[in-house]
Formats: C-alpha cells, sequence, structure tokens
C-alpha cells in the first residue's frame, strides 16, 4: 500500500468515475483507503460543504503530513472527514489538531514511525466541544459519541492517507493501542471545579483549543478509600511510578485525567491545578537503581535522562522533568471513583496547545493559574 | 484539482491522499579511495548505538587509514539531528557513518540525517537493521534520494552481548565502505 501511496508523487489529488452499481465501500478498502472500519464514500457535496466551512479555497495547503509528507489541501481534509463521518461544523477542530500535530515540536515523523504504542491523543477546550457536541462526561474515552470518534478518525485517516503511516511499513509499532482508531476527547469543563486546562495556559475561557501529545491507552487509577487529596494522589502517583512505561525511562510529557469525584474531593479541600500537578510531581518517580537496574545490563538508560538528575543509586528520577509537563484534565462522568494516567512517548516529542480559531492568543489578565477565571 | 461530474450513470471516488512533491535529489559525489579522509561518527544515542559504532570504527580502522574520526552525539534518537549539528559534522568531515536505526523512529531519523548529509556533500552510511529495510526504502522515496544506501546488520541491537556486537560490526566494515565509494 505505502508503495502506491508513494507512487503518486507529483500527480495532482484526483478523481476516479466508477458505474453507479460500484460498491464504493469495498472499493476504498480496494484501493487501502480505510483504518480498517469501512468509510463513508465522499461525494462532492459534502466535500464542499466542509470547505466551505474551512473558508474555501480548496487547494489551499494546511500542511504537510510526516512521514510521507503529502500536502493536506482543504479539499483533502474534506474527503478524509467525510469518511471519518464528520459533520462540517467539526471542520475547525480537526484542521487545529493537525496543525498542531504537523508543529515541529511534536515530531510527528517520530510518531508516526516509532515501535512505541503511541498515538497522538486529541483534547479539545472551550465553548466549541459543545457546540459540536464532544463528550467529556461519562464514558469520555469511549464510544457513543459522533463528534469524539469522527474527529479523532479523521485525524488517523489523515496520518493514514496523506502521512502515509500504514502499518507495517511506515507506522512500525509493534503493538499500536485502540486509540489509533480514534483518540479525540474534550474536558468536561461544566462539571469540573477546576479551571479548564486551557485557562490554566493562559487562554480565556471562551477561547477555543486543541491540545495534542503522544501517547499510550488511558491507565484506569481506583481509588474508592481516601477521602483527601493526598490520598488520592498517593494512588495515582503509583500509577505514574512504574517503569515500564516510556515517561518512566524517557521523560518527556504524560496527562492525568482526574474524574469528577476524585477532582471534587481534591477542589474541596482547597487544591488548585498547580498543588495537584506539584503534588503528582514531587511524589513519583523511581529510585535511580530501579531505572538503571542497578547497572547489571551496562549504563545505557543514563543517556536518555536529563543531565541535571542525580545518579546516586537512591536518588529519586522523576516521571517526567518537570510538574508543567503533567498535563491535567477533569472528565468524566459524576458517579464513579476513576480517574486516568496517561504515559506519553517520551522527550522526543513535545504536546501542543493551539487555539482552533487562531485569532485567539494567550494574554496575561492577571489570572494566575487559572482558577481566578471562574 | 477535481472536477464536478454529473453523469447518473456513474459514481466519484474521490483520492483522500494528496500530493507529495518531492524532487530526485541525487546523493553526494563519491570519493576514489577512503584513506586520509576525515570520518565522523554520529551516535543517535540509543541504547547500544555507540558500542555499534565503537566496534565498527575498530573494525574499519583495520583496513582504512582515517585522518581522523570525530565523535558526535545528536539529542535524542527519534529526532532529526539539529540543522546545526548537521552543519557541524559536513563542515568538518569527508565522510559520515551513523546509528543505530534498530527503531520505527530511529530508523526514519537516521535515514532523514544521512540524506541532509549527502545534500550537504557528505557521503554518509545510516547502520539500519533487517528489520527496517522496507522502512528505510519508503523514506528514502519520501524524500526523493532514491540513491541514498543504508548498512543492513542483523535485528535486534539493543540488548545483545559484545560478541554479537562484533559480529554486527563486521558487517558494517563490509557494506560501509561501498556505501561511502558508490561500488
Amino acid at each position: 500500500m505505502a508503495t502506491e501511496t508513494l507512487a503518486q508523487a507529483g500527480v495532482a489529488a484526483s478523481i476516479e468515475i466508477v458505474p453507479t452499481n460500484t460498491d464504493l465501500v469495498e472499493l476504498y478498502y480496494e484501493r487501502g483507503w480505510h483504518d480498517g472500519l469501512p468509510v463513508v464514500p465522499p461525494t462532492q457535496d459534502k466535500i464542499d460543504a466542509i470547505v466551505a466551512v474551512l473558508g474555501g479555497d480548496p487547494q489551499f495547503v494546511e500542511c504537510k503530513v510526516a512521514p510521507r509528507w503529502g500536502a493536506l489541501t482543504r479539499e483533502v481534509l474534506a474527503i478524509n472527514m467525510v469518511m471519518a463521518g464528520c459533520r462540517p461544523e467539526y471542520a475547525p477542530v480537526v484542521r487545529a489538531a493537525m496543525l498542531a500535530l504537523t508543529d515541529r515540536a511534536f515530531n510527528l515523523n517520530g510518531v508516526q514511525a516509532t515501535t512505541h504504542v503511541a498515538s497522538p491523543l486529541i483534547v479539545v477546550n472551550g465553548p466549541i466541544a459543545e457546540e459540536i457536541g464532544m463528550n467529556g462526561g461519562a464514558n469520555a474515552f469511549g464510544c457513543g459519541n459522533r463528534a469524539n470518534a469522527t474527529v479523532g478518525r479523521a485525524v488517523r485517516l489523515i496520518m493514514l492517507n496523506v502521512g502515509g503511516g500504514w502499518p507495517p511499513d511506515f507506522d512500525k509499532s509493534t503493538l499500536g493501542h485502540p486509540g489509533k482508531y480514534t483518540y479525540c476527547v474534550a474536558e468536561n469543563e461544566a462539571d469540573s471545579p477546576f479551571a479548564p486546562y486551557h485557562v490554566e495556559h493562559g487562554y480565556k475561557f471562551y477561547d477555543c483549543t486543541v491540545f495534542a501529545i503522544a501517547a499510550e491507552a488511558p491507565h484506569s487509577v481506583t481509588d474508592h478509600q481516601c477521602n483527601d487529596p493526598e490520598g488520592i494522589l498517593d494512588t495515582m502517583c503509583s500509577a505514574m511510578s512504574t517503569i515500564a512505561s516510556n515517561s518512566a525511562v524517557l521523560g518527556g510529557h504524560c496527562t492525568v485525567v482526574l474524574g469528577l469525584e476524585h477532582a471534587k474531593t481534591i477542589a474541596k479541600a482547597g487544591w488548585t491545578r498547580s498543588d495537584i500537578r506539584h503534588y503528582l510531581w514531587m511524589n513519583s518517580g523511581n529510585p535511580f537503581r530501579a531505572i538503571s537496574r542497578d547497572h547489571h545490563y551496562g549504563k545505557v538508560y543514563n543517556r536518555n535522562l536529563p543531565k541535571w538528575l542525580k545518579r546516586d543509586p537512591d536518588s529519586r528520577i522523576p516521571i517526567v522533568p518537570s510538574a508543567d509537563n503533567i498535563h491535567l484534565f477533569i472528565m468524566g462522568g459524576h458517579a464513579g471513583r476513576f480517574s486516568a494516567f496517561i504515559p506519553g512517548w517520551g522527550h522526543m516529542s513535545t504536546p501542543v496547545l493551539r487555539p482552533v480559531n487562531p485569532i485567539a492568543t494567550t494574554g496575561d489578565d492577571g489570572c494566575i493559574d487559572g482558577v481566578c477565571a471562574l | 484539482m477535481l472536477m464536478k461530474v454529473t453523469d447518473s450513470n456513474s459514481l466519484l471516488v474521490f483520492d483522500p491522499r494528496g500530493v507529495v512533491e518531492s524532487a530526485d535529489i541525487p546523493i553526494a559525489p563519491r570519493p576514489q579511495k577512503l584513506d586520509g579522509l576525515r570520518l565522523a561518527i554520529l551516535d543517535n544515542s540509543k541504547w547500544n548505538a555507540n558500542k555499534i559504532l565503537r566496534t565498527s570504527t575498530a573494525a574499519l580502522e583495520k583496513s582504512v587509514k582515517f585522518a581522523k574520526v570525530n565523535y558526535y552525539v545528536k539529542q535524542s534518537f527519534s529526532k532529526d539531528a539539529a540543522p546545526e549539528l548537521i552543519a557541524e559534522i559536513a563542515a568538518n568531515n569527508d565522510l559520515v557513518l551513523t546509528a543505530i536505526g534498530d527503531c520505527g523512529s530511529c530508523c526514519s531519523c537516521c535515514i532523514r540525517d544521512v540524506a541532509a548529509l549527502e545534500k550537504l556533500g557528505v557521503p554518509a552510511a545510516a547502520i539500519i537493521t533487517t528489520e527496517f529495510e522496507r522502512e528505510t526504502e519508503l523514506t528514502r522515496i519520501a524524500i526523493g534520494m532514491n540513491g541514498l544506501l543504508p548498512v543492513v546488520i542483523d535485528h535486534p541491537v539493543s540488548s545483545i552481548t559484545q560478541a554479537e556486537v562484533s559480529a554486527r560490526a563486521a558487517q558494517v566494515a563490509v557494506q560501509a565502505p561501498k556505501v561511502w565509494l558508490g561500488r
């Protein structure tokens, strides 16, 4: 498949005319233009509707997608969105997600090619999440919501079709994970006791943003006993502190998702987002002797840890280099004392937060950690 | 450019792949001989890359008298080398050997690094493992540098013994001169 994809270099995006009795779903399978699931065959009208939402000019190149470096025109973006099952109003979110993924800092080339399981996780903040009907509540990472499912799927189809990230040729993931079909959620801003993620990072609550991070699948964090911040967060620290994740041995960034019950217990004690992130950073990690296996197999792990970390056997090696590298979101339904830890890929990729509407900018309104925006 | 077709007896199939614009980029001119040339070793910091490279260099030096061997380490095995590092290597060396492309992102970035060096006129050999030959082929096509040839050693690398490192270095010592000389 990949060779065929690359072989069209220099040829303009094209259409083909086939008889009306053609099974288009099967034809898209035959061409290799799918993610394993049946696609919605694009029509000119549906493509035009999406291109109009994107601002017209169908041949405008939004970005180029690694590792194939195919040009993502608005027209091609629309074709993939229709195939994914998107409605036209999702288009600004899909575009913003692709612009985040193709930011140099994200290193999409590496994320696509890696043998690790990583897949881009997209989190949407701001009013657009509700406007297009996204789910940050019950079963946020699960099935049942069209916007979550199809925005994430459109991103993956673009990574496959335009980026050429076809397994097992360009996508060399040993195992992959289910988020490689679709991995897009919204923060549950309406029910969260804290300011939203994007407000913590300097945007206004009425701004809309997408956050993209190379991520493993969510790991459930259960705690039905503790009724204080320290207890709940110690449980999270336990989940964070395995030496089996890329985060533990390669640093970088990670994502923490607090369920509503846990978040409300913590907020009730007066803790802020900053308190949570710093507590997690201070109390997670592993002793160097665990990371290094006491040098039983040589000193190879040394090279991938920050130089400023002590290498004494009992030195604590934090999961990520800074509390700012812990990305905190509040999600989920009202019932259940469950949260989630989502390890990252490592220092090789930097997450990207960017506005859905490019006019939105971060600004200093005197709000230090976002709480005042409530 | 898409076109609208209104024939009621036909359906349209839309290609979702987008255009790849890549020129046919030549590799660097090849030297006539290797003796007297300056060799850059670019360690991608992956596990065992340094062992493979140091052992390979020793194996190569049995038959080639390099004027100098300069050792460089890049920041991340899964990222392209920084442009300033590529420029520094190209400015101070005549040949490059880099490793190790034994994972998806490592292999891709090794190939992209040697392509960047070849563009600057320096013959460069990337060591990849057998599991990543296909990815290497696709990567060089995507870059547009079809003449790029890798040094292919047995997979795996990250957890092998010193004896296995030596066996793979012997493979490098045979193949790398062919890549640099183009024959």
